[in-house]
């Protein structure tokens, strides 16, 4: 029944009202449409998700406003000054966005902002998807113009009586725009004709934002620019240009006689990288996000970012996902939350499902195993004992994730500027590292700690500096008694203070070293073999390599302290007790992300098996067999064609490995059975569905295929 | 590079990329085109420095392909060719694999004799097929060989079938160019001159092909496994739902016909909700509908924009009075012939990225998720879902012309009749005058159409009608029904002609009398 009501021949799209009502009719009923919601938002992990999320999404929105208002700083002095002196071009920005377009939207509406807020209130943005013609333009942008400015809720224009100018489309022309900016402006000036000088400056510009230049039609814009020319003595306007590829375009897309009619100034906004490591540092690699993605995972979001669109809005999206998945895992994922008392709070809640939610981490077998016989049953069967073990180690994690952060960035200011950067120069690349395996352990990370062992005084000197500034800003925010971390920081004090007296000594040291070293040069004279002369060189060698002055010895122990510190701290999460509660690494949303839509037609008419899991399909790849789908079976034999499929022999084909016994007759126009007929024709047609054949006029009873290979 | 002081002095000297650059904006600015450069910033930020062109050289995807279900060389492999009884080949392969290895030679050559029969259509073809009988069986000999490793292999792929879930451990055949085949094989690859004609019946009418088909049943093993794979996407459906409300967009893809995981769906979690269903395979379907079906069945607005942008404006914000309503928009085949089209696309993203506004989508051509770019992926913020349920395509193909199904237009003659039946006596008669004189020229190759003059003529002997004009009147109508064509030929003169086939239109006389 239910499979009629949306089939038609007539129409393909059905409405199922259910109860909708539209919101500017004022009859509005209480009851809500689409509950479906609130049977999630009873579960505590959905909470914890909420409030986590929203968190994150102020703290990035925040962040965008933050650095876009750097970038666009000059380009809003500029619209600001651009009217300022007499003219005779339009004045025009060009603001080279790069090719990350999904994130240029924020750009430009906090652009906008900054515009409305600091220079004029006539911003029109102009989309090229409602602007195909040069008259869709002029009336979108003279709409957004003159009605936005008269009435700011102009939406529900219907309802709106006492203000009755808006104005209709038909009447839309420069003309009227004109007479609306000079009734806005002119008629005010003979009432404060005394600062004449000011009321000039005071007329606003208008603000035209071309937020994506190349999929403009470049006849319009060329038209557009001439008549915005045209009226540059009586209209003030300014164009903003988003371009996402290279200024070039401009240039290809103007020809001169409308060039010389714009003065282009350029503006540069932040590569998106840079974006990203921002957005990742300041956000989530911070000491109070709970929420970690595991190295996996985040290898595979920084590959996607980097090797699909460079998209920083995508790469959030993804990370949502991830924190969806992450927390749909049950109400143990509700731990994952900011706040300790929240915690203390929700375990004190914790049923006894609950825990047994907690109970099927994976490492909480680890936790078991590693107690007392007694301490097991106990961890298994009582809920309360559970229940302090729990939150003991999950404040453990929590300080663990502190920590991580703290020491990662510590190792990432020593070592980001090393030559050849082996455990990469962003943070974001250490953190990858730092979190899929113990760094500490790593090839990079020794390789590191020997070119660290070369670097000069000046150098190492700097880097500590700024190593104590940034883990003592966090030890002064944070705590007041004493903690490891400030012994951290102490040590390292003491360290640079060695250094620095050594400064004084070390001149001497080194003149004694060199006297000794030259004490030992005439050794090689006398006469030996080759192996001989070998093998004393190699003797020397050594012996100098051992000679160290005063300040290599600092840099020694310093470097031994540190390799040693961050042993301590820089294991990897899964060492941790319970590490999934806030490390997500599950690589299996990749297909959710990615999806592998063709990789699984593929493989589902390759190898139907692995789909099915029935003992009957289970053959090799190239191997074809009478119980696999019709589907399968004729996609098979379409691979052994060339590009032209005969539709007959193809059917032949098909018949004799369903039916084999039918080889046995003679007759070559063989009977074939309605039945496997129609399974082949229902299996061609799908393949033509699924587009790897269509139909073909250059031969009778021909299809070509699509696709090569096979 | 160069060591040597002497070559690079003789060398030219370039001028490094960046002086290349302010040389560039230097004459920009002297041509008038740019009125100042913005020098603030020394470094044109956007610009990569050198360091990061290093880094992305040596820098590869970590994790992104690295295990991937199929490799993309098995996907998308180069063109290869193909021998002409290559088809025959695999059928005797398949069909006589557990026999022994003589008997399937034997049987190898008794098809290829058998084709090679029915082939036996000119002189040229013969010779052709007498030549690569030879060379039929050599490759047929070099695939057994290849057989049998695979055969191994697929033993080792049962024994470790979970690892084998995630790659693919099964050694690439490496590619080697066997030239003797090439020879062999040069020249047009020709393909039989066999038609379907010569089957009893070359094509199913459509109505037997969907009475066969949904008697049809599948094997015992093959009808668990589908309801096996049914049951595992009915179970996602709550966490769908859950990431439906987060703003995402689902879209299913996989083999086999994913309505009825939709429709399941649908049931039953949507089923008291607001819901619009689309079918995207429906060959007459527009963007504009749907719109359509939002503004005027859905909200029942009084204003209904035609402009398609203006229609999303309208309904992103009626939709942002209405925060607690949620609407469901459920879409077969968004990739569909109709809706393919970038701006249907466009508004549909736009859709979907209104926030109480959410997208389920199936897809299922093989190069479907190319009609998306950048900005509409993200707008549609997709999560991507394997749901193969290997059922067949019924509706979806239903609207397909295949090569395959007897075109029988059965629709076109009972639209006819229909129409036909409800005409006056007078006009009837004048409709059959049309399409006799259509049947008597059928052998006609160039036949233009009955032209008025004519028409009236017959009509008025027969007292049908009494002048120009009332016939004129009659003809309208056919027109208006596409019952007739109305053509003007170069000299002025106005034809009519029945746009049915004359099998069709012979049918519908015979009916008539």
């Amino acid at each position: 029944m239910e499979e009629d009501q949306t089939v038609s021949v007539s129409k393909g799209v059905f409405v199922f009202k259910n109860g909708i009502k539209a919101g500017s009719k004022k009859s509005k009923s209480k009851k809500k449409v689409g509950t479906s919601l609130h049977l999630l938002s009873e579960n505590p992990w959905y909470k914890s998700y909420e409030t986590l999320w929203t968190s994150l999404e102020e703290q990035i929105d925040g962040l965008n406003s933050e650095m876009f208002s750097s970038v666009l700083g000059s380009l809003v002095d500029f619209v600001g000054e651009s009217y300022r002196f007499d003219v005779d071009e339009v004045p025009t920005a060009a603001l080279l966005t790069g090719i990350n377009m999904p994130d240029h939207k924020a750009q430009f509406t906090s652009l906008a902002k900054q515009l409305k807020d600091n220079v004029t209130e006539h911003v029109a943005c102009l989309y090229a998807q409602d602007c195909q013609n040069i008259k869709y333009l002029v009336d979108n942008l003279i709409n957004q113009f003159v009605n936005e400015d008269r009435c700011d809720s102009d939406e529900d224009d219907m309802e709106v009586v006492d203000k009755p100018q808006r104005i209709k489309k038909s009447l839309f022309s420069l003309q009227l725009l004109q007479g609306w900016y000079e009734e806005l402006y002119l008629t005010e000036t003979p009432k404060v004709e005394i600062k004449k000088e000011k009321c000039k400056n005071k007329k606003k510009v208008l603000v035209v934002i071309i937020p994506d230049f190349e999929a403009f039609n470049p006849e319009v814009l060329q038209r557009f620019i001439l008549i915005a020319y045209s009226y540059i003595n009586v209209l003030p306007i300014v164009i903003v240009l988003g371009i996402a590829t290279s200024l070039s375009t401009l240039h290809t897309s103007l020809p001169y006689h409308v060039s010389s009619k714009v003065s282009v100034q350029v503006f540069h906004s932040k590569p998106s990288t840079e974006y990203l490591n921002k957005v990742l540092e300041d956000v989530f690699f911070t000491l109070d996000c709970p929420f970690q993605l595991g190295g996996k995972v985040f290898n595979l979001f920084v590959d996607i970012f980097l090797f699909y669109d460079f998209s920083v809005s995508g790469f959030i999206q993804n990370i949502k996902y991830a924190m969806l998945e992450h927390f749909s895992y049950g109400n143990a994922m509700s731990l994952c939350s900011e706040s300790k008392k929240e915690i203390k709070q929700l375990i004190k809640k914790f049923k006894h499902e609950d825990c047994e939610n907690t109970r099927r981490l994976l490492s909480f077998r680890k936790l078991v195993e590693s107690e007392s016989y007694e301490n097991r049953i106990k961890l298994l069967t009582d809920d309360d004992y559970f229940k302090i073990v729990l939150e003991e180690e999950v404040f453990k994690l929590r300080k663990y994730i502190r920590r991580l952060h703290i020491f990662l960035k510590a190792l990432w200011i020593l070592v980001c500027d090393l030559p050849k950067a082996p455990l990469g120069k962003h943070l974001r690349e250490i953190y990858s590292v730092g979190t899929s395996q113990s760094i500490t352990k790593s090839q990079e990370y020794k390789e590191c700690f020997q070119l660290l062992n070369f670097q000069s005084k000046e150098e190492l000197c700097r880097k500590i500096e700024r190593v104590i500034m940034n883990v003592g800003s966090i030890v002064n925010v944070s705590y007041n008694k004493p903690n490891k971390l400030q012994e951290f920081v102490i040590n390292l004090k003491a360290y640079l203070n060695d250094m620095d007296v050594e400064n004084n000594e070390e001149v001497d040291v080194e003149i004694l070293t060199d006297v000794t070293n030259n004490m030992e040069e005439p050794e090689i004279s006398g006469q030996m073999d080759r192996k001989q002369l070998k093998e004393k060189l190699l003797g020397m060698s050594k012996q100098t390599s051992k000679q160290m002055n005063r300040y290599e010895q600092i840099r020694q122990s310093l470097l031994n302290y540190l390799s040693e510190t961050f042993e301590i701290y820089l294991t990897k999460p899964s060492s941790m007790y319970f590490h999934e509660i806030c490390f997500f690494n599950d690589i299996s949303i990749r297909t959710h992300i990615i999806g592998e839509h063709r990789a699984a037609i593929h493989s589902a008419l390759n190898n139907p098996h692995h789909y099915l899991q029935c003992n009957c399909c289970d053959f090799p790849e190239t191997a074809i067999r009478s119980c696999m789908p019709d589907i399968s079976i004729a996609y098979k034999l379409h691979l052994e064609c060339g590009k032209l499929i005969n539709l007959y022999d193809w059917l032949q084909a098909f018949v004799s490995i369903i039916d084999p016994y039918d080889d046995d007759e003679d007759d070559a126009k063989r009977i074939i059975h309605p039945e496997l007929q129609a399974r082949f024709t229902q299996a061609v047609q799908e393949l033509e569905f699924l587009g790897f054949i269509k139909s073909s006029k250059r031969k009778a009873d021909h299809v070509t295929r699509t696709t090569w290979g096979g | 590079m160069d060591p040597s002081p002497t070559k690079r002095s003789t060398r030219q000297k370039k001028p490094s990329l960046k002086a290349l650059e302010s040389q560039f904006l230097n004459n920009l600015q002297h041509s008038g085109f740019v009125a100042k450069i913005n020098s603030d910033d020394e470094e044109p930020e956007f610009q990569f420095s050198d360091d990061d062109v290093e880094m992305c050289e040596i820098e590869a995807p970590k994790l992104l392909h690295d295990d991937e279900h199929i490799r993309g060389e098995d996907i998308f492999k180069f063109h290869t060719r193909k021998q002409r009884n290559s088809l025959a080949n695999k059928v005797a392969e398949s069909c006589g694999a557990k026999t022994p290895n003589i008997q399937r030679m034997k049987m190898k050559e008794m098809i290829a004799a058998k084709i090679r029969e029915e082939e036996s259509g000119s002189e040229y073809e013969h010779s052709e097929a007498s030549s690569s009988e030879s060379e039929s069986q050599g490759s047929g000999e070099s695939s057994d060989s290849d057989e049998e490793p695979q055969k191994k292999m697929s033993q080792l792929k049962i024994s470790n079938l979970k690892a084998d879930n995630n790659r693919k451990t099964k050694g690439t055949n490496k590619y080697t160019i066997q030239t003797d085949e090439y020879f062999a094989s040069t020249g047009k690859n020709k393909t039989s001159n066999n038609t379907l004609d010569k089957l009893d019946t070359p094509r199913l009418p459509q109505y037997e092909l969907q009475k066969i088909l949904s008697n049809m049943k599948l094997s015992k093993e093959h009808d668990k496994a589908v309801n096996r794979l049914l049951e595992r996407n009915n179970s996602q459906f709550d966490k769908w739902l859950y990431i439906l409300n987060e703003n995402f967009s689902i879209l299913v893809y996989g083999l086999g016909s994913k309505r009825n995981v939709l429709q399941n769906f649908q049931n039953t979690y949507l089923k008291n909700l607001p819901v619009i269903v689309v079918n995207g395979f429906f060959p007459t379907l527009s963007i504009k509908n749907v719109l359509d079906g939002i503004i005027v069945d859905m909200l029942e607005l009084k204003e209904n924009p035609g402009n398609l942008y203006e229609a999303c404006d309208l309904i992103e914000e009626e939709f942002k009075k209405i925060p607690e309503t949620h609407l469901y928009l459920i879409v077969h085949n968004i990739e569909g012939d109709m809706i393919c089209n970038g701006k249907a696309q466009n508004v549909l993203s736009r859709l979907a990225a209104v926030r109480n506004i959410h997208l389920i989508a199936s897809i299922d051509h093989i190069n479907g998720p190319l009609i998306w770019d950048h900005s509409k992926l993200s707008k549609f913020n997709y999560i991507w879902w394997d749901v193969t349920s290997f059922l067949p395509y019924i509706e979806e193909t239903s609207f397909e012309r295949s090569m395959m199904v007897q075109k029988t237009g059965s629709l076109a003659l009972s639209s006819l009749k229909n129409v036909f039946l409800s005409l006056t006596t007078n006009s009837k008669s004048i409709y059959l005058i049309i399409a006799k004189h259509q049947l008597e020229n059928a052998k006609n190759q160039y036949y233009q159409g009955l032209a008025f003059k004519d028409l009236y003529m017959s009509c008025r002997e027969s007292f049908i009608v009494s002048s120009d004009l009332a016939l004129r009147a009659q003809l309208t109508e056919f027109v208006d029904h596409k019952m007739v064509k109305l053509k003007r030929s170069y000299d002025g003169a106005e034809y009519l002609q029945i746009p049915l086939p004359n099998a069709l239109l012979q049918k519908f006389l015979d009916e008539q009398e």
